[in-house]
């Protein structure tokens, strides 16, 4: 029996994080499913998988979208005969887990061992979660399909935006175990327990609001200009009010960074050795539609003395 | 070599001659004796064809195929197919009530509808003639795209759901980017953004509604090195300015548009300016005379920086192969060919027509001139929301008729009316609109004040 834990939560709320934490806990034979609705897989990078963990990228879509949803469930299928203790699944940051437990019932026949659905981790990001609450239906399905929610970055929001989240998430969500973290801190164990006592409560099976046509539109800029971290700052600082999220590498004349943004909350900060690449590449979701993609340029120009590159 | 003088005027730098490109679309197969469907679905026969424009016309740049139904078809329009014509949009699968955008999963790949076979002709047109001659790949604009997606209810929709139509659009503009991907990678060098209806909408509309995709495509384009063209049928000179804000390195105007007033506005933002030989009254039914005067008085009135020679849009299938030869020798030579035309007139007023007799009408008359509703993306709607006002709301209280600006009598008789803008309609003989598709309650409007 494999034991499965999925996490939900918007671009930004503390996902990976989480995912890495749980990671250093595991003593036992652990697999990843990592998804992302960009074409270019980030997270997947950043997701430190200690040697021989089984870790599967799903990109370019919503796991919970009919557009990725097959090799979702091949991939379900597939690790279940990988004689695993434990799977997570971090899903993408607008996915809607509402068909969740029906693609779990409709492999049981395919699978080599079953799995033993523990329940959903749904972390919140404490800044600017009510915000985005409103914009984004997926949030509310991530939190009524959730048994634990996170509420995290506590200490980037002050006490009235905190009891905003904890409003929002107790109308939405009033049976789930609730926690207030920084840096996604808590213990698996913990987590599990707290996940045990509220079994069987999650909502009836819906079918998932995630389609194609739900997507935001990604791009993804590459170069193998480097600037200075100044001059990636104000690129940063140009895009972000545009952008659901900005993630990944950018080359600088001080080594290559590493860049994470949320909203208007940018940080970028030199990357470690192992993360090190050899061209910039940046995943931007915009929150503006296809005029990102003239924001992108007109900012990106005014730092880079060559054209970039725009997927 | 001519592909560098496209490049160095699309570049706005000074050129030693000025750059011809004729856009060859289905007239292409003629060529080669093939039909239009043909050189639309059969690689092999668009490939001859095409490199036969390349030998007879010496091209400083063509396109590869003018074909703005190639999108439209893959997302779920039904074609109608002519032999002398490209194909017109026959169905509108998001016509009707509700207001649906499609799902991003039926945005084109390159394995669907007719793209892998115009990707292939693409590339080997490219190995052929691509080191001399500047190569462009043409894309169905987002507006024009998405009227075809939607009939003609996208002009009530721009009065009554204007969001609707944004998100309609900004669909369709992922559409073209998708195009520009695999374009770019089959070797294209410029890309044509085809978008006639531009010119029959308020430009406050394409402010309002459509400037920030086109701006995104632009700009799209040329981040990917590659060279851009926005090219509008119809009179667009009110459009002029505003489609100048979008960013792109041309501007492809017909016969509508007085050229010369018009590169004032595109020098203003050094943006190029391409046209305007007149595609039926010149090519088509002129001689070889005509043609070379037409192309001696427009280089003669207009400033040779930022300007490319080219008809005024796709060319007519049947244009006489000798006119379109008169034209390269008119640019190449201009010298001696002004020579020959010196004291040449041509007179269309000697054909007869009858106008009908407005005073004595028994019901009301509605008298669409257009260039060819067949394959004018602008004249197909206009002709539309005239034939749509009659099968749902008048039925026989009204008369319609099309005036096809491709029947030479057509011609005497658009001239005889006085109109200088195509499409217009005419109502009991009063012009009523013209290069604007009214919406179905505005044009109701209209002819319930008559009866």
């Amino acid at each position: 029996m494999t034991e499965l834990l999925l996490l939900t939560g918007f671009l930004g709320a503390g996902k990976t994080t989480l995912l890495n934490r749980l990671l250093e806990e595991q003593n036992v034979k652990t697999g990843v499913i990592v998804n992302e609705f960009s074409q270019t897989g980030v997270d997947g990078q950043l997701v430190k998988a200690p040697a021989g963990i089984d870790l599967v990228e799903l990109n370019n879509g919503s796991i919970f979208c009919a557009c990725i949803k097959d090799s979702f469930v091949s991939a379900l299928v597939q690790l279940s005969g990988a004689g695993l203790d434990r799977l997570f699944v971090e899903a993408s940051g607008l996915a809607d887990p509402a068909n969740f437990s029906a693609i779990l019932d409709g492999i049981r026949p395919y699978i080599k061992a079953p799995y033993h659905y523990l329940g959903s981790v749904c972390l919140v990001d404490a800044l600017y979660f009510p915000k985005y609450f409103k914009l984004l239906p997926a949030l509310r399905r991530q939190l009524e399909y959730s048994q634990a929610v996170l509420i995290n970055k506590t200490d980037l929001a002050d006490a009235d935006q905190l009891a905003q989240c904890r409003q929002l998430i107790r109308q939405t969500a009033p049976e789930a175990y609730l926690c207030e973290t920084t840096y996604a801190e808590v213990p698996y164990d913990r987590l599990v327990r707290e996940l045990a006592d509220r079994s069987g409560q999650s909502p009836v099976a819906q079918a998932s609001s995630n389609t194609e046509s739900t997507r935001p539109k990604t791009v993804t800029l590459s170069t193998g200009e480097a600037i200075t971290p100044q001059q990636l700052a104000q690129f940063l600082r140009d895009i972000a009010p545009h952008t659901y999220r900005i993630k990944g590498f950018a080359l600088t004349t001080e080594g290559p960074y590493l860049v994470n943004c949320t909203g208007q909350v940018l940080i970028s900060k030199p990357a470690s050795a192992e993360d090190c690449k050899e061209a910039t590449s940046l995943v931007i979701i915009s929150s503006i539609g296809l005029v990102i993609v003239s924001r992108v340029l007109e900012a990106a120009k005014k730092v880079y003395s060559s054209p970039v590159n725009l997927l | 070599m001519g592909k560098e003088l496209v490049f160095q005027t699309l570049r706005h730098e000074k050129t030693p001659a000025v750059a011809w490109v004729p856009f060859a679309g289905v007239h292409a197969g003629k060529l080669k004796g093939y039909s239009a469907q043909e050189v639309l679905e059969d690689a092999d026969k668009l490939y001859e064809s095409l490199l036969e424009v390349h030998k007879l016309y010496s091209p400083d740049g063509m396109p590869i195929v003018f074909d703005l139904q190639l999108e439209a078809e893959i997302l779920g329009c039904e074609l109608l197919w002519a032999k002398s014509n490209p194909p017109s949009v026959k169905t509108h699968p998001l016509a009707g009530s509700e207001y649906v955008i499609p799902c991003k999963c039926k945005i084109p790949t390159k394995e669907s509808g007719r793209i892998p076979m115009i990707l292939d002709v693409m590339n080997r047109v490219k190995k052929a003639v691509g080191d001399d001659t500047a190569l462009y790949g043409l894309v169905c604009g987002p507006f024009t795209l998405a009227s075809h997606l939607r009939g003609s209810d996208i002009f009530m929709d721009m009065i009554m759901n204007e969001q609707y139509v944004r998100d309609l659009v900004e669909f369709c503009g992922e559409v073209c980017m998708r195009m520009i991907d695999f374009y770019a990678e089959a070797g294209m060098d410029i890309i044509g953004i085809v978008d006639p209806l531009v010119s029959q909408i308020a430009p406050e509309h394409f402010v309002s509604m459509l400037s920030p995709t086109f701006t995104a495509c632009f700009d799209y384009v040329r981040s990917k090195g590659l060279y851009s063209s926005f090219f509008v049928c119809g009179n667009a000179t009110l459009q002029l300015e505003v489609m100048c804000h979008t960013r792109p390195d041309c501007i492809s105007v017909d016969e509508n548009v007085d050229i010369i007033k018009a590169k004032e506005t595109t020098d203003k933002y050094n943006i190029t300016i391409a046209g305007n030989i007149p595609l039926t009254t010149v090519m088509l039914h002129g001689n070889q005379q005509d043609n070379i005067k037409c192309v001696v008085d427009l280089l003669d009135g207009i400033d040779h920086h930022n300007f490319i020679l080219s008809p005024g849009c796709d060319m007519p299938y049947d244009t006489p192969i000798e006119n379109t030869v008169a034209v390269m020798q008119a640019v190449k030579n201009t010298d001696v060919a002004r020579s020959m035309v010196a004291d040449y007139e041509t007179n269309w007023d000697d054909i007869p027509v009858e106008i009908p007799d407005y005073a004595s009408l028994k019901k009301p008359l509605l008298e669409v001139f257009t260039l060819d509703s067949e394959s004018c993306a602008a004249c197909t709607y206009m002709w539309n929301s005239v034939k749509d006002v009659q099968e749902k709301v008048f039925g026989d209280k009204i008369d319609i008729i099309e005036y096809k600006y491709t029947i030479k009598e057509n011609i005497a008789r658009t001239r005889k009316m006085g109109l200088t803008n195509l499409p217009t309609l005419v109502i009991n003989g009063q012009v009523k609109w013209v290069s604007i598709i009214p919406s179905r309650d505005q044009l109701v409007a209209d002819i319930e004040a008559l009866l």
